[in-house]
Order: structure tokens, then C-alpha cells, then sequence
């Protein structure tokens, strides 16, 4: 049937949503077809989550009306929502820890295997093993423990309890990133059976090339706005990108050159650390120079970061700066190291602070004279990164929970200039973050390096990796498999090769 | 999709806008008297005062709390019980300064480690026995060595909290746990071994009695403690470890440390509390102090303290939190309310918080 003919399953007019002062959508009239496949594109805090967060009833606008199935819709929680037939896939992990994979997918589904309040639990794990069968899971059965499985089995496991509903639309909020590769096929599975069964799904995600490969139809938001709706004929990932940037992002994304360039002395050496399967690992970091680490997730890379900062102790070995032992953060911090951690909500911030605290704690030390800190030193401060940054926000009061994916990250990188550190260790610093936001980190990152700080960046993007590092290290299986200088003909096949 | 193309115009005119920076930075170019102005400007508009009720509505609710008890003990008393009932009869004031100011002074101590999400249920029999141990030491040495003595105890007892906090993993809450059958048993021996009820002091330390005395120390006190939570390190990193205890670990508020000074900040509170209250009559009994550490929670939860501590949590609440208390407790024996059910009527207003509280975060009232 023709797009223009499918029925309107959805529909919101004049939807506003004001967080305070901070405005997240402004006006907007959004409408969705069944069978269509609709991409929801646009930078950190564009209200891209908004608009179906709204709809799927997390939230309630401010004003707007919203029509679903052909009568008016104001969902009053998320479980109102599922009910209706709109169930939401959310970025943070929802599963219930501790219990099995079975209790989870028929959370709040009890009483159907009940009988005279006892719960017929082998029942349970039955009809649990029908579900994972239908999905073609061997892996693990309904009654294993959920804490044995890994984040990305968790996610699966939401999508396959937001299925069970039978939900009429589907929204995927950024779930891709924290699915496994077959995780990310069963998804895409689901996705086309919906859309060819005529349901409609909402697919939100900062990756264009996923948009533009799974949608049928794609809008691009910007500032709480809609900007633009394209259909897949018209898809163009440079327009999009200017579309959603408000400008054009040009060509310079990752650093210009191509020639590796570091200075003499060394700022972070690592001594033959051996930690769990890690064994004599040796690596030196030098002035004004980028090593990039990469390889996949569990690879080693991640805990190397950790010891360089002293967040764990390797067993034997030791991580020096100009011949003092790091021993722990804060030995590190006073030596003029800093990390920015790949958990950004739960390790690199304090959610509930305000910005100041979060980036003036690294600094205490510093700033301390006498047992006093003077506040008016660390406002100057503080607003000095807030403006370097750039970050979004009403003052520096105001809580980093109230910010954007994005200034979220600003702020975990504002911590450590603020610190004045000298190296500074990066564990994916630009997950999770849009594509304005990336290239200004990567340009902060190449500024580091100009003015000779010493950065260790630790990706899973093989694109950063190359685009960044004066030498890059692949590892596998705790292990270095290969170094690369960089250059202008290294190739994602290249690293690829050194990984698996 | 209608206005598609005004918005693909205005897409260009944001472009060629300055990217915004924050309000603040803006503000810093206009004059002293102006920003001012400016300042209550921003300030009185609705939105904003909104905003503002929002971010602080259980400081405001704690205030509003205190208010209501204000008001109410200062006219129903009287009505019930004629002029003489009058909580603001000089005799009544300076026995509730008296109350407030062993209740305020652990109050103070106690912030330090709430902010951090600890919490502390010995405290009554560490005052206990610190009393206890203050009077027979300065009875038979001399004062500053009763004095040393409790601190040093104190300090024991703080390092004790923050290693196994540390190093065994245990909820700080249970170390006192172990901490109150340790006094508990102390306070218990120190009075059998006497065949007593009493310890009475044969030093005079009526100084300490004066009113005057009290609200200068108080005042002392309160400024040290708001200098030591707002302009030191040790104020910042504490709020830090309640806010995000792994956040805080890795931007250099090293747990064990910070633990271990806040602890002891809070053990020479305590050691002072104990002195003030046996200042009070000269005396300590084996009874008067174990309902503290109850007290103590109480308070601070009236007074808004989030019981996870963090950002949210500040010696305000410890202030706001002790004059509620004590105003309630005197304020209802001046009703002629019978101590059983002033017990019943404080169980009720801790339900209540606990209640308003034991929710998810950003509900109502913070945990």
C-alpha cells in the first residue's frame, strides 16, 4: 500500500515539553504511518528521546495533544503505555538483577502462573524457553540467573519482554550500541516483521548509517525542533548531518595531519603490569603524544586504563609518572594524571551535583590553602570551562542529571583541564555522543596534544582510533597483538585483522 | 510538516548566531548595583520561584515544619494551661537552650558523616561513656586529662568506623552497630561496678552552665562546622561520596581518608556534646543519654537531611532539624501531653518523613 494511504496510527500536535526554563520540544506536530520504520535523528538534547518518551507515557507534556489509534492519548505512566500498545526500549539497562531470565520477562506477569498464591516457577521457566526459542536463543535458558549474563543479553532480553506485549509501536531508544552483533540482528528482525505487519517503529539513534540503512523514513530534530522529514529516497547522510548540526560539519572530523609526533620525555610508563589475564605489559606514554588502545571490549584494553589511573592494582608491576608510583586515584590525580571513564553516569559524574562540584573535585587539592578554598577562585574557574566547552546549561548550579548526553561528557572532560592534568587517560570518550559533539571532542583532544599533554585513548571505534592516534595499539586477548604508527593508509581492515 | 521550509531558513540564521555561553559570563561586564537587580529580577518571575520551590521543598518543608511549631507551642499552651505554660517564659528559654545545645552540638558532628550516607546508631552510649569517663577521670586526675582521654577514645572509635566501612565492606551502620554493644557493655559495667544510677562531678564547671556560655559556644561551633562543610576540602569530598561514592574515589577523595576525618570531626563533637550535657547538672545518669542516637536521626531527617546524604544535604538541616525537636518535645509537655505519648507523637512524625522519603530520588522528598 502507499505510504500516503497507511493509516495514521500516531499523532501529536503542538507537543511542548519546558523542563523549567530549559525548553525540550517547542510546539512540534509529530505523525507516524503503520508499516513505516521512522529514524529519529538529532544531536544531545535535541528531544529526540522526548517526543516518544512522552508518547509512551514516562513523561507528560506541558501542552499538545496526542492521538493514538484514533482517539486522544494521555498515558499517565509506562505501564499505561505498554498496555495501549506502545512499548519503549530505553537506553539504560531495566532488568531486574538477582533474579532469573524467566522472573524478568514476566515482570508483573505473575498471577498467570499462579495458583493459590504459589507460584508455579517451573511453568515459568517453560513458557520463558518457548520465548527464547522463538527468538532462536541457545545460549541460556529462562531459569539462568540474569547476573551471569553480560550487559548485552540483558538488553535482549528487554526487547524480547517488550515483544511479549505484542506492542502495536515499538520505540528503540539508542539500544543498539549496547547489543551484541546478534543481538543487534534479532533486533533488526523484529523491526522489519513489525513494520511488514503493519505496526510502526520509532528507531532513535546517533548513528546515520544505521538510520539510513534500517528506516523507511527518517526526521531529523534540532533544538526541540523538527527540522525536516525525509523519506528513504531522499536519504543523504551529508544533508541529514547538516540538517541536524544546524551547519556544515565540513570534512575536518579527526586530526589533519598524518605524521606521528611525540615528544622525548616519557609521563606515563607502564612496567610490567600482570593483572588477571594481563602478563607483563609494558607501554610508554611520551609528551604531547596520543596511544590509542583498541581491540574489543573484553580485550584487556578497559582494565589497562584503570590501572593507569589506580583505580585497580595491577598483582605485579607498576605504573609510573617521572619515576613516582601511581598507587591509587588520588596519587594519580596529584601527579597530574586524570581518567575519564567509559561509565559516565555511574564512574566519571555525580548525577545528582551541580556542574561546579563535579568539575572542581579533581582540583580540591590544588585549590586548598591553608584548609581554605576560596569560592571565588573556584567560580572563575568553573565558568572558564563551562565557556571553553561550551556546555549547555542555565549556570554552573544547575544538576549534570538535568543535562544532555553530550554536556555530560563535557563536564567529565572539564574535571581534568580544570585539574590542569598532564595525561590524561581516555576510556571511550565519545560514546554515547553525537556528531557536533565528537568532532569538538576530538578537536579539545588534538589541542591537548598540541599543548603537550600525553593522552592514552581507549576506543572501540576502529574510525577514532586511526583518525587520532600518533600510535595505536591493538590488543587481544590481554594481550598487545600488534602496533601501528599512524598513517594516512591504515585501514579499519588493517586493525580488524589484529583483533579477532 | 508545513513550515519545513521557514525552519530550513531559520536552520541558516542559527548558524550565523553566536554559540551561547552561560548567563553567568554575560553578567560579569555590567555593574555591581545592576547585576543586583538583575539578580531579583530573575529571581521574583514565577517560572523561576517555581524552580526554585522545586530544588528546595524539603528545605522549605523543614522550615515550614519548624514555623508551624513556632506558632502553635507559642499560643496553645498557654490557652491549655494559663501564662505559666508559656514557652517563652525566661526560665522555659533558658532550659530549651540548655535541651538544644547538647542535641545541636551532636547534631553538628552528625552531619559529617550523614553527608557521606553513613550513619551512626552508638552515638547515646558513646556520650554515655564518655561522660561517664570524663567525670571519674577529672575526679580523680584533673580535667584536661578527662578531657584528652574521651578525644583519644573518640578518635579510636572514628578509625575503627572508617576501616571497617573501608576494608570490610560492612555498611558503616553496622561497625556502630558493634560500637553500641561495645558502650552499651561499658556503660553498663561503669555504673554496676559503682552500684549506681548517677555519676556526679566534684570539679566545678558551672561556666559551662551559663546560658551565655551556651549560645557563644553554640554559635562557635556552628560557625567552624559551616566553615569545615563549605570552604573546605574535607565538606566538598564528603557531599562527593554521598552524591557518587566511585565518582568520588576516582576524582581523588580518597574513601578512607575522608571517612576517617569525618568521623573524627564527628568524635570530638560527641566528646564536647558529652561535657555540655554534664554541665547541665553536674551529673551524668546511666539512662540520660541512649535515646540520642534516635534523637539524632530524627532531627536531622526533620530538618531535610537526605539520609543518602550528597549534594542535597547541609548543616541547615542540622540546625532547622534540632530546634523542630526540641521546640516539639517541650511544646507538647507544656500541652500537658504525657511523656508516653510525646514518645507516640515523634514515632508519628518519623513515619511521616520516612514515609515522604521512601521513595525513588526526585519524588517529593530526597532519601
Amino acid at each position: 500500500m502507499e505510504y500516503e494511504n497507511q493509516e495514521v496510527i500516531f499523532k501529536a500536535s503542538h507537543m511542548h515539553k519546558a523542563f523549567g526554563p530549559t525548553i525540550a520540544l517547542k510546539d512540534v506536530d509529530f505523525e507516524l504511518r503503520r508499516g513505516e520504520i521512522r529514524g529519529l535523528i538529532g544531536e544531545n538534547g535535541s528531544g529526540k528521546s522526548t517526543i516518544m518518551s512522552i508518547a509512551a507515557g514516562m513523561q507528560a507534556a506541558t501542552s499538545g495533544e496526542m492521538v493514538y489509534k484514533g482517539r486522544p492519548w494521555a498515558p499517565k505512566g509506562m505501564l499505561e503505555g505498554q498496555n495501549g500498545g506502545i512499548a519503549m526500549i530505553l537506553q539504560e539497562s531495566n532488568t531486574i538483577p538477582g533474579v532469573t531470565v524467566a522472573e524478568n520477562l514476566f515482570a508483573g506477569r505473575e498471577k498467570e502462573f499462579a495458583k493459590f498464591g504459589f507460584i508455579n516457577i517451573f511453568k515459568m521457566y517453560k513458557a520463558a524457553d518457548a520465548i527464547l526459542a522463538k527468538f532462536n536463543i541457545t545460549s541460556f535458558k529462562g531459569s539462568t540467573k540474569i547476573n551471569t549474563l553480560s550487559f548485552e543479553t540483558r538488553k535482549l532480553i528487554e526487547i524480547m519482554r517488550a515483544m511479549e506485549k505484542d506492542p502495536e509501536i515499538l520505540v528503540v531508544d539508542e539500544t543498539t550500541t549496547a547489543l551484541s552483533f546478534e543481538g543487534r540482528e534479532i533486533l533488526y528482525k523484529i523491526i522489519n516483521d513489525m513494520a511488514a505487519n503493519g505496526k510502526a517503529v520509532v528507531f532513535i539513534s546517533h548513528d546515520l548509517d544505521e538510520i539510513m540503512d534500517k528506516c523507511t523514513h527518517v526526521t531529523v530534530l534540532r533544538d526541540g525542533d523538527i527540522i525536516d522529514t525525509l523519506e528513504k529516497k531522499d536519504f543523504d547522510g551529508k544533508k541529514i548531518s547538516m540538517l541536524m548540526v544546524g551547519r556544515d560539519i565540513g570534512d575536518a572530523y579527526y586530526r589533519e595531519d598524518f605524521e606521528a609526533t611525540a615528544g622525548d620525555e616519557v609521563e606515563l610508563e607502564f612496567k610490567n603490569i600482570s593483572y588477571q589475564g594481563i602478563k607483563d605489559f609494558n607501554l610508554q606514554i611520551h609528551k604531547g603524544e596520543i596511544v590509542g588502545i583498541g581491540g574489543l571490549s573484553d580485550c584487556g584494553m578497559h582494565i589497562i586504563g584503570q590501572i593507569g589511573f589506580g583505580a585497580r592494582k595491577p598483582t605485579s608491576g607498576s605504573v609510573e609518572r617521572r619515576g613516582k608510583v601511581i598507587k591509587h586515584p588520588s596519587s594519580a590525580i596529584k601527579l597530574g594524571v586524570g581518567y575519564v571513564s567509559k561509565n559516565r553516569d555511574t564512574e566519571a559524574l555525580m548525577l545528582e551535583a551541580p556542574i561546579k562540584a563535579n568539575i572542581i573535585l579533581p582540583s580540591l587539592d590544588k585549590l586548598s590553602k591553608f584548609t581554605f578554598i576560596n569560592p571565588k577562585t573556584e567560580n572563575e574557574i568553573v565558568e572558564q570551562e563551562i565557556k571553553n566547552y561550551s556546555i549547555k546549561c542555565i549556570d554552573s548550579g544547575m544538576y549534570v542529571s538535568k543535562l544532555s548526553g553530550g554536556n555530560k561528557q563535557k563536564v567529565s572532560f572539564a574535571k581534568w583541564t580544570a585539574a590542569k592534568s598532564d595525561v590524561i587517560i581516555m576510556d571511550c570518550p565519545t560514546r554515547g555522543v553525537d556528531v557536533a559533539v565528537k568532532q569538538a571532542m576530538y578537536k579539545i583532544i588534538n589541542e591537548m596534544k598540541k599543548s603537550g599533554k600525553a593522552i592514552l585513548l581507549i576506543s572501540e571505534e576502529m574510525a577514532e582510533l586511526i583518525g587520532m592516534s600518533d600510535r595505536l595499539i591493538v590488543m587481544k586477548d590481554f594481550k598487545i597483538s600488534h602496533e601501528f604508527e599512524r598513517s594516512k593508509e591504515l585501514k579499519e581492515t588493517d586493525i580488524i585483522e589484529y583483533m579477532l | 510538516m508545513e513550515n519545513k521550509e521557514d525552519k530550513v531558513e531559520k536552520l541558516e540564521t542559527v548558524v550565523a548566531e553566536p554559540s551561547e555561553g552561560s548567563v553567568a559570563v554575560a553578567a560579569k561586564k555590567i555593574g555591581f548595583g545592576q547585576k543586583i537587580a538583575n539578580a531579583f529580577k530573575k529571581f521574583f518571575t514565577r517560572e523561576h520561584l517555581k524552580e526554585f520551590a522545586k530544588k528546595h521543598i524539603y528545605d522549605i518543608c523543614a522550615l515550614g515544619g519548624l514555623v508551624v511549631c513556632l506558632i502553635i507551642f507559642t499560643i496553645i499552651p498557654p490557652i491549655i494551661n494559663g501564662p505559666r505554660a508559656n514557652i517563652w517564659r525566661p526560665i522555659s528559654v533558658k532550659t530549651l537552650i540548655s535541651q538544644v545545645s547538647v542535641y545541636f552540638i551532636l547534631a553538628l558532628g552528625a552531619v559529617f558523616i550523614y553527608l557521606m550516607g553513613c550513619m551512626d546508631i552508638s552515638v547515646g552510649y558513646q556520650v554515655g561513656v564518655f561522660g561517664a569517663v570524663f567525670i571519674l577521670v577529672t575526679n580523680s586526675s584533673n580535667l584536661i586529662a578527662a578531657l584528652l582521654l574521651i578525644v583519644i577514645m573518640g578518635l579510636a572509635c572514628a578509625v575503627f568506623n572508617a576501616f571497617v566501612g573501608a576494608y570490610v565492606k560492612l555498611p558503616t551502620v553496622m561497625s556502630s552497630v558493634i560500637l553500641m554493644q561495645l558502650f552499651n557493655g561499658a556503660l553498663l559495667s561503669i555504673f554496676d561496678d559503682k552500684g549506681i544510677n548517677d555519676l556526679v562531678l566534684s570539679t566545678d564547671i558551672s561556666i559551662i552552665s551559663s546560658t551565655w556560655f551556651r549560645v557563644v559556644a553554640l554559635v562557635v561551633l556552628a560557625l567552624i562546622a559551616f566553615y569545615l562543610l563549605t570552604f573546605t576540602k574535607i565538606g566538598k569530598r564528603s557531599r562527593a561520596i554521598g552524591a557518587n561514592k566511585r565518582a568520588a574515589d576516582l576524582a581523588g577523595a580518597n574513601l578512607l581518608a575522608t571517612r576517617i576525618v569525618c568521623y573524627c570531626i564527628f568524635s570530638v563533637f560527641l566528646c564536647l556534646g558529652a561535657v555540655m550535657l554534664i554541665a547541665k547538672s553536674n551529673s551524668i545518669a546511666s539512662s540520660d543519654t541512649i535515646t540520642y542516637q534516635m534523637d539524632i536521626m530524627i532531627m536531622l531527617l526533620m530538618g531535610g537531611m537526605p539520609l543518602s546524604g550528597g549534594m542535597k544535604g547541609k548543616l541547615f538541616n542540622a540546625i532547622i532539624g534540632t530546634f523542630t525537636y526540641v521546640l516539639l518535645s517541650r511544646g507538647l509537655s507544656a500541652c500537658s501531653v504525657p511523656t508516653a505519648y510525646i514518645m507516640l507523637v515523634k514515632s508519628l512524625v518519623f513515619v511521616v518523613i520516612v514515609c515522604l522519603t521512601c521513595r525513588k530520588p526526585g519524588n517529593l522528598l530526597p532519601r
